[in-house]
Protein backbone atom coordinates (compact mmCIF):
# COMPACT_ATOMS: atom_id res chain seq x y z
CA UNK A 1 0.00 0.00 0.00
CA UNK A 2 2.73 2.31 1.28
CA UNK A 3 4.68 1.54 -1.87
CA UNK A 4 2.11 1.97 -3.91
CA UNK A 5 1.67 5.70 -2.88
CA UNK A 6 5.47 6.28 -3.00
CA UNK A 7 5.32 5.15 -6.81
CA UNK A 8 2.24 7.15 -7.42
CA UNK A 9 4.31 10.13 -6.09
CA UNK A 10 7.26 8.99 -8.53
CA UNK A 11 5.14 8.40 -11.74
CA UNK A 12 3.41 11.58 -10.65
CA UNK A 13 6.63 13.62 -10.83
CA UNK A 14 8.00 11.87 -13.93
CA UNK A 15 4.65 12.74 -15.66
CA UNK A 16 4.46 16.31 -14.32
CA UNK A 17 0.93 14.93 -13.42
CA UNK A 18 -1.15 16.17 -10.11
CA UNK A 19 -0.18 13.46 -7.52
CA UNK A 20 -3.25 13.42 -6.06
CA UNK A 21 -4.65 12.80 -9.56
CA UNK A 22 -2.73 9.37 -9.33
CA UNK A 23 -4.17 8.41 -5.56
CA UNK A 24 -1.49 10.46 -3.62
CA UNK A 25 -2.31 12.35 -0.23
CA UNK A 26 -3.57 15.54 -0.49
CA UNK A 27 -4.40 17.91 2.28
CA UNK A 28 -6.22 21.48 2.40
CA UNK A 29 -6.54 22.99 4.82
CA UNK A 30 -9.10 26.34 5.14
CA UNK A 31 -8.36 28.11 8.71
CA UNK A 32 -7.54 26.18 11.05
CA UNK A 33 -11.06 24.87 11.50
CA UNK A 34 -11.57 22.38 8.60
CA UNK A 35 -9.25 20.06 7.38
CA UNK A 36 -10.05 17.73 4.33
CA UNK A 37 -8.09 14.94 3.52
CA UNK A 38 -7.92 13.00 0.25
CA UNK A 39 -6.87 9.71 -0.94
CA UNK A 40 -6.61 8.33 2.91
CA UNK A 41 -6.76 4.73 3.48
CA UNK A 42 -8.44 4.84 7.00
CA UNK A 43 -8.74 5.99 10.40
CA UNK A 44 -6.05 4.38 12.99
CA UNK A 45 -7.69 6.09 16.10
CA UNK A 46 -10.00 8.83 16.39
CA UNK A 47 -10.32 11.17 19.56
CA UNK A 48 -11.40 14.61 20.40
CA UNK A 49 -8.02 15.86 20.76
CA UNK A 50 -6.16 13.33 18.30
CA UNK A 51 -7.06 11.76 14.84
CA UNK A 52 -4.91 9.46 13.32
CA UNK A 53 -5.11 8.83 9.41
CA UNK A 54 -3.86 6.66 7.72
CA UNK A 55 -2.03 7.68 4.47
CA UNK A 56 -0.30 4.70 2.81
CA UNK A 57 3.40 5.35 3.42
CA UNK A 58 2.87 7.28 7.08
CA UNK A 59 0.62 7.98 9.09
CA UNK A 60 -0.66 11.64 9.42
CA UNK A 61 -1.30 12.92 12.94
CA UNK A 62 -4.09 15.68 13.59
CA UNK A 63 -3.78 17.41 17.03
CA UNK A 64 -5.93 19.95 18.62
CA UNK A 65 -9.37 20.46 20.51
CA UNK A 66 -12.68 19.06 20.24
CA UNK A 67 -11.54 17.37 16.83
CA UNK A 68 -14.96 15.94 14.80
CA UNK A 69 -15.37 13.76 11.77
CA UNK A 70 -17.61 15.81 9.69
CA UNK A 71 -17.93 13.42 7.10
CA UNK A 72 -16.01 10.33 5.46
CA UNK A 73 -15.96 8.69 2.52
CA UNK A 74 -14.04 5.97 1.13
CA UNK A 75 -11.67 8.40 -0.39
CA UNK A 76 -12.26 12.02 1.19
CA UNK A 77 -12.65 13.04 5.08
CA UNK A 78 -13.38 16.48 6.40
CA UNK A 79 -12.07 16.91 10.55
CA UNK A 80 -13.67 20.41 12.14
CA UNK A 81 -12.76 21.19 15.21
CA UNK A 82 -9.62 24.03 16.37
CA UNK A 83 -6.44 22.39 14.68
CA UNK A 84 -2.93 22.77 16.60
CA UNK A 85 -0.49 20.71 14.32
CA UNK A 86 -0.30 17.99 11.53
CA UNK A 87 2.08 15.60 11.77
CA UNK A 88 3.40 12.93 9.70
CA UNK A 89 4.86 9.70 11.35
CA UNK B 1 -34.78 22.13 8.25
CA UNK B 2 -35.01 20.02 5.06
CA UNK B 3 -32.42 17.48 6.35
CA UNK B 4 -33.86 17.29 9.84
CA UNK B 5 -37.49 16.27 8.16
CA UNK B 6 -35.33 13.59 5.66
CA UNK B 7 -33.70 12.00 8.49
CA UNK B 8 -37.13 11.57 10.29
CA UNK B 9 -38.41 10.37 7.20
CA UNK B 10 -35.81 7.86 6.78
CA UNK B 11 -35.17 7.14 10.22
CA UNK B 12 -32.28 7.80 12.46
CA UNK B 13 -30.40 5.37 14.47
CA UNK B 14 -27.60 5.98 17.66
CA UNK B 15 -25.29 3.56 17.94
CA UNK B 16 -22.50 2.87 20.55
CA UNK B 17 -19.48 1.19 18.76
CA UNK B 18 -17.09 -0.39 21.36
CA UNK B 19 -14.06 -2.74 21.47
CA UNK B 20 -10.06 -2.80 20.67
CA UNK B 21 -10.76 -0.54 17.49
CA UNK B 22 -14.01 1.06 17.52
CA UNK B 23 -12.30 2.93 14.19
CA UNK B 24 -12.56 0.49 12.64
CA UNK B 25 -16.78 1.11 12.38
CA UNK B 26 -15.66 4.44 10.60
CA UNK B 27 -13.40 2.38 7.94
CA UNK B 28 -16.06 -0.23 7.56
CA UNK B 29 -18.77 2.76 7.00
CA UNK B 30 -16.66 4.60 4.58
CA UNK B 31 -15.79 1.93 2.65
CA UNK B 32 -19.68 0.83 2.10
CA UNK B 33 -20.93 3.90 1.60
CA UNK B 34 -22.88 4.21 4.64
CA UNK B 35 -24.00 7.63 5.61
CA UNK B 36 -22.87 8.69 9.65
CA UNK B 37 -22.31 11.87 11.64
CA UNK B 38 -22.38 13.05 15.06
CA UNK B 39 -19.60 10.05 15.17
CA UNK B 40 -18.41 10.99 19.19
CA UNK B 41 -15.26 9.41 20.79
CA UNK B 42 -16.30 8.62 23.87
CA UNK B 43 -14.20 7.29 26.81
CA UNK B 44 -13.19 3.55 27.62
CA UNK B 45 -12.77 2.40 23.34
CA UNK B 46 -16.26 3.48 22.03
CA UNK B 47 -17.34 5.81 20.63
CA UNK B 48 -21.13 6.96 19.37
CA UNK B 49 -22.35 7.76 15.78
CA UNK B 50 -25.81 7.97 13.87
CA UNK B 51 -26.89 6.04 10.91
CA UNK B 52 -29.39 5.91 8.72
CA UNK B 53 -31.97 3.41 10.08
CA UNK B 54 -31.68 1.50 6.94
CA UNK B 55 -27.87 0.92 6.90
CA UNK B 56 -28.35 -0.54 10.47
CA UNK B 57 -28.56 -4.13 9.78
CA UNK B 58 -25.42 -3.81 7.92
CA UNK B 59 -23.68 -2.44 10.75
CA UNK B 60 -25.08 -4.91 12.82
CA UNK B 61 -23.49 -7.85 11.01
CA UNK B 62 -20.39 -6.26 12.27
CA UNK B 63 -21.27 -7.28 15.66
CA UNK B 64 -19.18 -9.10 17.63
CA UNK B 65 -16.07 -9.29 14.78
CA UNK B 66 -12.97 -7.91 15.58
CA UNK B 67 -13.75 -7.47 19.21
CA UNK B 68 -15.98 -5.12 17.95
CA UNK B 69 -19.70 -4.66 19.69
CA UNK B 70 -22.42 -2.66 18.75
CA UNK B 71 -25.15 -1.55 20.92
CA UNK B 72 -28.26 0.31 19.67
CA UNK B 73 -28.99 3.46 21.91
CA UNK B 74 -32.43 4.72 20.20
CA UNK B 75 -34.08 4.85 17.41
CA UNK B 76 -36.52 7.72 15.70
CA UNK B 77 -37.78 8.85 12.76
CA UNK B 78 -39.20 6.70 9.99
CA UNK B 79 -40.66 3.09 11.19
CA UNK B 80 -40.64 3.91 14.32
CA UNK B 81 -42.53 7.10 14.05
CA UNK B 82 -45.02 5.41 11.84
CA UNK B 83 -45.55 3.27 14.47
CA UNK B 84 -45.59 5.86 17.13
CA UNK B 85 -48.23 7.49 14.42
CA UNK B 86 -50.44 4.68 14.52
CA UNK B 87 -50.86 3.92 17.88
CA UNK B 88 -52.15 8.10 17.79
CA UNK B 89 -54.30 7.64 14.75
CA UNK B 90 -57.18 9.51 16.09
CA UNK B 91 -55.04 12.69 17.27
CA UNK B 92 -52.82 12.57 14.33
CA UNK B 93 -55.71 12.61 12.24
CA UNK B 94 -57.18 16.06 14.19
CA UNK B 95 -53.68 17.34 14.01
CA UNK B 96 -54.39 17.18 10.17
CA UNK B 97 -57.34 18.07 10.29
CA UNK B 98 -56.32 21.11 12.11
CA UNK B 99 -53.68 21.74 9.29
CA UNK B 100 -55.99 20.99 6.63
CA UNK B 101 -58.47 23.91 8.15
CA UNK B 102 -56.12 26.39 8.82
CA UNK B 103 -54.88 25.75 5.65
CA UNK B 104 -58.12 25.96 3.89
CA UNK B 105 -59.48 29.29 6.32
CA UNK B 106 -56.80 31.00 4.82
CA UNK B 107 -58.02 31.24 1.65
CA UNK B 108 -61.60 32.97 3.15
CA UNK B 109 -61.26 36.33 4.46
CA UNK B 110 -61.86 36.88 8.15
CA UNK B 111 -60.37 40.12 8.75
CA UNK B 112 -60.85 43.79 6.99
CA UNK B 113 -58.30 46.56 7.94
CA UNK B 114 -59.00 49.88 6.31
CA UNK B 115 -56.81 53.08 6.18
CA UNK B 116 -56.52 56.10 4.82
CA UNK B 117 -60.00 57.03 5.11
CA UNK B 118 -60.85 60.60 7.32
CA UNK B 119 -64.35 62.02 6.09
CA UNK B 120 -65.46 58.69 4.45
CA UNK B 121 -66.89 56.60 7.54
CA UNK B 122 -65.60 53.14 7.52
CA UNK B 123 -68.62 51.58 8.48
CA UNK B 124 -69.59 53.47 4.38
CA UNK B 125 -66.99 51.54 3.39
CA UNK B 126 -67.58 48.30 4.60
CA UNK B 127 -71.29 48.53 3.14
CA UNK B 128 -69.89 49.30 -0.18
CA UNK B 129 -66.95 46.32 0.18
CA UNK B 130 -69.98 44.10 0.90
CA UNK B 131 -72.20 45.08 -1.91
CA UNK B 132 -69.04 44.34 -4.05
CA UNK B 133 -68.86 40.97 -2.85
CA UNK B 134 -65.47 41.92 -0.33
CA UNK B 135 -66.81 40.63 3.56
CA UNK B 136 -66.29 38.07 5.70
CA UNK B 137 -65.99 34.55 4.58
CA UNK B 138 -65.22 35.18 0.91
CA UNK B 139 -63.54 33.39 -0.89
CA UNK B 140 -60.55 35.78 -2.28
CA UNK B 141 -58.79 33.58 -4.78
CA UNK B 142 -61.58 34.43 -6.86
CA UNK B 143 -62.22 37.89 -5.99
CA UNK B 144 -60.69 40.39 -8.64
CA UNK B 145 -59.19 43.38 -6.54
CA UNK B 146 -59.39 45.43 -9.99
CA UNK B 147 -62.68 45.01 -10.38
CA UNK B 148 -64.18 45.42 -6.62
CA UNK B 149 -61.80 48.94 -6.89
CA UNK B 150 -63.51 49.64 -10.27
CA UNK B 151 -66.72 49.21 -8.34
CA UNK B 152 -66.29 51.44 -5.32
CA UNK B 153 -64.39 54.18 -6.98
CA UNK B 154 -68.01 54.27 -9.15
CA UNK B 155 -70.36 53.87 -6.05
CA UNK B 156 -68.72 56.14 -4.04
CA UNK B 157 -67.01 59.83 -5.71
CA UNK B 158 -66.05 60.84 -2.69
CA UNK B 159 -62.66 58.27 -3.09
CA UNK B 160 -60.26 58.98 -5.27
CA UNK B 161 -58.15 55.78 -5.16
CA UNK B 162 -58.30 52.66 -3.63
CA UNK B 163 -56.58 49.75 -3.29
CA UNK B 164 -57.71 45.88 -1.92
CA UNK B 165 -54.45 44.02 -0.94
CA UNK B 166 -55.12 40.30 0.53
CA UNK B 167 -52.28 38.85 2.46
CA UNK B 168 -53.36 34.90 3.61
CA UNK B 169 -56.73 35.99 5.21
CA UNK B 170 -56.41 39.58 6.00
CA UNK B 171 -58.16 42.38 3.40
CA UNK B 172 -55.79 45.45 3.64
CA UNK B 173 -58.15 48.25 1.69
CA UNK B 174 -56.38 51.43 1.41
CA UNK B 175 -57.96 54.24 0.65
CA UNK B 176 -57.20 57.99 -0.63
CA UNK B 177 -60.21 60.09 -0.40
CA UNK B 178 -60.72 62.90 -3.70
CA UNK B 179 -59.43 66.41 -2.71
CA UNK B 180 -61.66 69.12 -3.64
CA UNK B 181 -60.32 70.99 -6.45
CA UNK B 182 -59.65 75.01 -5.87
CA UNK B 183 -62.00 77.53 -6.77
CA UNK B 184 -60.09 78.91 -9.64
CA UNK B 185 -60.27 82.82 -9.25
CA UNK B 186 -60.72 84.33 -12.90
CA UNK B 187 -58.06 86.96 -12.53
CA UNK B 188 -59.09 89.15 -15.14
CA UNK B 189 -63.23 89.63 -14.16
CA UNK B 190 -62.83 93.17 -12.75
CA UNK B 191 -63.07 93.21 -8.74
CA UNK B 192 -62.59 95.87 -5.75
CA UNK B 193 -60.27 95.68 -2.44
CA UNK B 194 -62.77 95.90 0.07
CA UNK B 195 -62.18 95.62 3.79
CA UNK B 196 -62.80 92.29 5.35
CA UNK B 197 -62.63 93.56 8.79
CA UNK B 198 -62.81 96.84 10.23
CA UNK B 199 -59.68 98.78 11.15
CA UNK B 200 -56.98 101.96 10.72
CA UNK B 201 -55.19 101.84 7.33
CA UNK B 202 -51.37 101.55 8.13
CA UNK B 203 -49.91 100.84 5.16
CA UNK B 204 -51.16 100.48 1.37
CA UNK B 205 -49.45 98.88 -1.12
CA UNK B 206 -52.03 98.92 -4.50
CA UNK B 207 -50.60 97.08 -7.49
CA UNK B 208 -53.93 97.05 -9.38
CA UNK B 209 -56.72 99.84 -9.93
CA UNK B 210 -57.25 103.00 -7.92
CA UNK B 211 -57.09 103.60 -4.09
CA UNK B 212 -59.86 104.29 -2.28
CA UNK B 213 -58.28 104.97 1.07
CA UNK B 214 -55.34 106.75 2.30
CA UNK B 215 -53.00 105.30 5.14
CA UNK B 216 -54.64 106.60 8.16
CA UNK B 217 -58.30 105.96 7.16
CA UNK B 218 -60.72 103.92 9.73
CA UNK B 219 -62.64 101.99 7.52
CA UNK B 220 -65.14 99.40 8.49
CA UNK B 221 -65.74 95.91 7.49
CA UNK B 222 -66.67 96.25 3.80
CA UNK B 223 -65.85 99.72 2.77
CA UNK B 224 -64.37 99.94 -0.50
CA UNK B 225 -60.29 100.06 -0.50
CA UNK B 226 -59.55 99.86 -3.86
CA UNK B 227 -62.02 100.54 -6.95
CA UNK B 228 -61.62 98.24 -9.89
CA UNK B 229 -62.51 101.45 -12.21
CA UNK B 230 -59.69 103.67 -12.95
CA UNK B 231 -60.37 106.79 -15.03
CA UNK B 232 -58.20 107.87 -17.44
CA UNK B 233 -57.76 111.10 -18.91
CA UNK B 234 -57.02 110.08 -22.33
CA UNK B 235 -60.41 107.30 -22.92
CA UNK B 236 -63.16 105.29 -21.29
CA UNK B 237 -62.74 104.63 -17.50
CA UNK B 238 -60.88 100.90 -17.65
CA UNK B 239 -61.85 98.15 -15.39
CA UNK B 240 -59.22 96.17 -14.03
CA UNK B 241 -59.09 93.18 -11.64
CA UNK B 242 -57.78 95.53 -8.07
CA UNK B 243 -54.76 93.99 -6.79
CA UNK B 244 -53.54 94.83 -3.03
CA UNK B 245 -51.96 94.57 0.06
CA UNK B 246 -53.56 96.95 2.79
CA UNK B 247 -52.37 96.30 6.68
CA UNK B 248 -54.06 97.92 8.98
CA UNK B 249 -54.40 97.97 12.82
CA UNK B 250 -57.19 95.80 14.25
CA UNK B 251 -58.79 95.69 17.75
CA UNK B 252 -60.14 92.29 18.81
CA UNK B 253 -62.49 90.96 21.97
CA UNK B 254 -62.95 87.32 22.39
CA UNK B 255 -64.27 86.01 25.40
CA UNK B 256 -64.56 82.12 26.39
CA UNK B 257 -66.78 80.83 29.55
CA UNK B 258 -66.60 77.51 31.61
CA UNK B 259 -69.10 76.78 34.14
CA UNK B 260 -68.19 76.92 38.04
CA UNK B 261 -68.78 73.21 38.85
CA UNK B 262 -68.43 70.24 36.47
CA UNK B 263 -69.56 66.84 36.66
CA UNK B 264 -66.97 63.74 36.93
CA UNK B 265 -66.98 60.46 36.92
CA UNK B 266 -67.11 58.22 40.27
CA UNK B 267 -66.48 54.37 40.44
CA UNK B 268 -69.38 52.28 41.73
CA UNK B 269 -69.30 49.03 43.19
CA UNK B 270 -70.58 47.02 40.18
CA UNK B 271 -68.66 45.32 37.05
CA UNK B 272 -69.60 42.51 34.70
CA UNK B 273 -67.69 40.82 31.80
CA UNK B 274 -69.79 39.27 28.81
CA UNK B 275 -67.82 36.74 26.84
CA UNK B 276 -68.87 36.12 23.52
CA UNK B 277 -67.30 32.88 21.12
CA UNK B 278 -67.27 34.10 17.26
CA UNK B 279 -66.98 31.92 14.88
CA UNK B 280 -67.19 32.62 11.47
CA UNK B 281 -70.32 35.43 11.64
CA UNK B 282 -71.94 33.50 14.56
CA UNK B 283 -71.73 34.92 17.86
CA UNK B 284 -72.45 32.66 21.15
CA UNK B 285 -72.82 34.87 24.16
CA UNK B 286 -71.55 32.90 27.25
CA UNK B 287 -74.41 35.13 29.10
CA UNK B 288 -78.11 35.22 29.53
CA UNK B 289 -79.14 39.00 30.04
CA UNK B 290 -77.73 40.97 27.24
CA UNK B 291 -79.57 44.28 29.13
CA UNK B 292 -77.53 47.02 30.35
CA UNK B 293 -77.53 46.73 34.02
CA UNK B 294 -76.29 49.71 34.83
CA UNK B 295 -78.40 53.08 34.45
CA UNK B 296 -74.38 55.05 33.60
CA UNK B 297 -71.27 52.77 32.59
CA UNK B 298 -68.28 52.63 30.75
CA UNK B 299 -68.15 49.68 28.07
CA UNK B 300 -64.74 48.33 27.04
CA UNK B 301 -65.07 46.41 24.22
CA UNK B 302 -62.68 43.98 23.12
CA UNK B 303 -62.13 41.41 20.11
CA UNK B 304 -59.88 38.78 19.30
CA UNK B 305 -59.43 36.48 16.04
CA UNK B 306 -56.94 33.73 16.67
CA UNK B 307 -54.29 34.77 14.34
CA UNK B 308 -50.12 33.75 13.61
CA UNK B 309 -48.98 37.15 12.87
CA UNK B 310 -49.83 37.76 8.96
CA UNK B 311 -49.61 34.37 8.09
CA UNK B 312 -53.03 33.18 8.72
CA UNK B 313 -56.03 34.28 11.00
CA UNK B 314 -58.65 31.95 11.84
CA UNK B 315 -62.38 33.05 11.52
CA UNK B 316 -62.34 31.77 15.67
CA UNK B 317 -62.38 34.13 18.05
CA UNK B 318 -64.03 35.43 21.08
CA UNK B 319 -64.76 39.02 22.31
CA UNK B 320 -65.14 40.25 25.75
CA UNK B 321 -67.37 43.08 26.88
CA UNK B 322 -66.60 44.85 30.28
CA UNK B 323 -68.44 46.97 31.89
CA UNK B 324 -67.76 49.36 34.90
CA UNK B 325 -70.46 51.23 36.92
CA UNK B 326 -70.05 54.83 37.72
CA UNK B 327 -72.55 58.24 39.17
CA UNK B 328 -71.67 61.27 38.39
CA UNK B 329 -71.12 63.98 40.92
CA UNK B 330 -70.59 67.91 40.37
CA UNK B 331 -67.42 68.95 41.98
CA UNK B 332 -66.08 72.45 41.86
CA UNK B 333 -63.66 73.20 38.82
CA UNK B 334 -59.52 74.05 39.69
CA UNK B 335 -60.60 77.56 38.66
CA UNK B 336 -56.41 78.36 37.83
CA UNK B 337 -56.26 75.26 35.52
CA UNK B 338 -59.78 76.32 33.78
CA UNK B 339 -58.02 80.18 33.23
CA UNK B 340 -55.13 79.07 31.46
CA UNK B 341 -56.77 76.59 29.59
CA UNK B 342 -59.09 79.49 28.27
CA UNK B 343 -56.48 81.99 27.73
CA UNK B 344 -54.96 79.04 25.28
CA UNK B 345 -58.38 78.71 23.33
CA UNK B 346 -58.29 82.17 23.32
CA UNK B 347 -54.84 83.02 21.73
CA UNK B 348 -55.79 80.19 19.69
CA UNK B 349 -58.80 81.13 18.25
CA UNK B 350 -57.05 85.19 17.90
CA UNK B 351 -54.26 83.53 16.00
CA UNK B 352 -56.34 81.36 13.49
CA UNK B 353 -58.31 84.57 12.68
CA UNK B 354 -55.74 86.56 11.99
CA UNK B 355 -53.97 84.33 10.00
CA UNK B 356 -50.46 85.83 9.01
CA UNK B 357 -50.73 88.90 10.65
CA UNK B 358 -48.97 89.86 14.21
CA UNK B 359 -50.03 90.65 17.40
CA UNK B 360 -48.93 94.01 18.74
CA UNK B 361 -50.51 93.95 22.10
CA UNK B 362 -53.02 91.50 24.16
CA UNK B 363 -54.00 91.51 27.71
CA UNK B 364 -56.63 89.35 29.43
CA UNK B 365 -59.47 89.95 32.64
CA UNK B 366 -61.25 87.30 34.23
CA UNK B 367 -64.38 87.92 35.93
CA UNK B 368 -66.44 85.36 37.60
CA UNK B 369 -70.14 85.19 37.59
CA UNK B 370 -72.73 83.33 39.53
CA UNK B 371 -72.12 80.43 37.81
CA UNK B 372 -69.41 80.99 35.19
CA UNK B 373 -65.77 82.16 34.68
CA UNK B 374 -65.16 84.09 32.03
CA UNK B 375 -62.32 84.76 30.14
CA UNK B 376 -61.73 87.87 27.60
CA UNK B 377 -58.91 88.95 25.46
CA UNK B 378 -58.48 92.00 24.28
CA UNK B 379 -55.56 92.69 21.48
CA UNK B 380 -54.72 94.77 19.18
CA UNK B 381 -53.21 93.33 15.70
CA UNK B 382 -51.46 93.87 13.00
CA UNK B 383 -52.79 92.18 9.45
CA UNK B 384 -53.73 92.21 6.30
CA UNK B 385 -57.51 92.93 5.53
CA UNK B 386 -57.94 93.32 1.65
CA UNK B 387 -60.27 90.99 0.59
CA UNK B 388 -61.43 90.90 -3.21
CA UNK B 389 -65.17 91.73 -4.14
CA UNK B 390 -66.86 91.40 -7.16
CA UNK B 391 -67.42 94.63 -9.23
CA UNK B 392 -70.95 95.02 -9.41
Amino acid sequence: MGKNADRAELLADRLELPADALGALKLSLCGRNRLLVENHRGIIAYGESVIEIDCGASKLVVRGDELRLAAMDKHDMLICGKILSLEFE
Amino acid sequence: MMKRLYDIARGVVRVEVSGAEPESILNFCAESGIEFWDADPCEDYSLHLSIHAADYPALRDRNGKNGIEITLLRETGGKKFIAVARARAVLLSLMLAGLAAIAASSLFIWRIDIEGNDTVSSTRLMRALEECGVGYGTFWPAMSSDRVKDDILTQMPDIAWLSVNIRSSCAHIVVHERVDKPEIVNEKSPCDIVAAKGGVIKKLSVLEGEAAVAVGDTVAKGDVLVRAVMSSETGDDRFVHSMAQVQADTWYEISAQVPLTEQVKVKKEGTSTQFSLIIGKKRINFFNDSRNNYTSCDKINKLRYISLGDVFTLPVGYAVQKSHSYETQERAIDEKKAILRLKADLEAELKSKIGNGEIVSQEYSVSKGESVLTVTLRAQCTENIAKESAYD
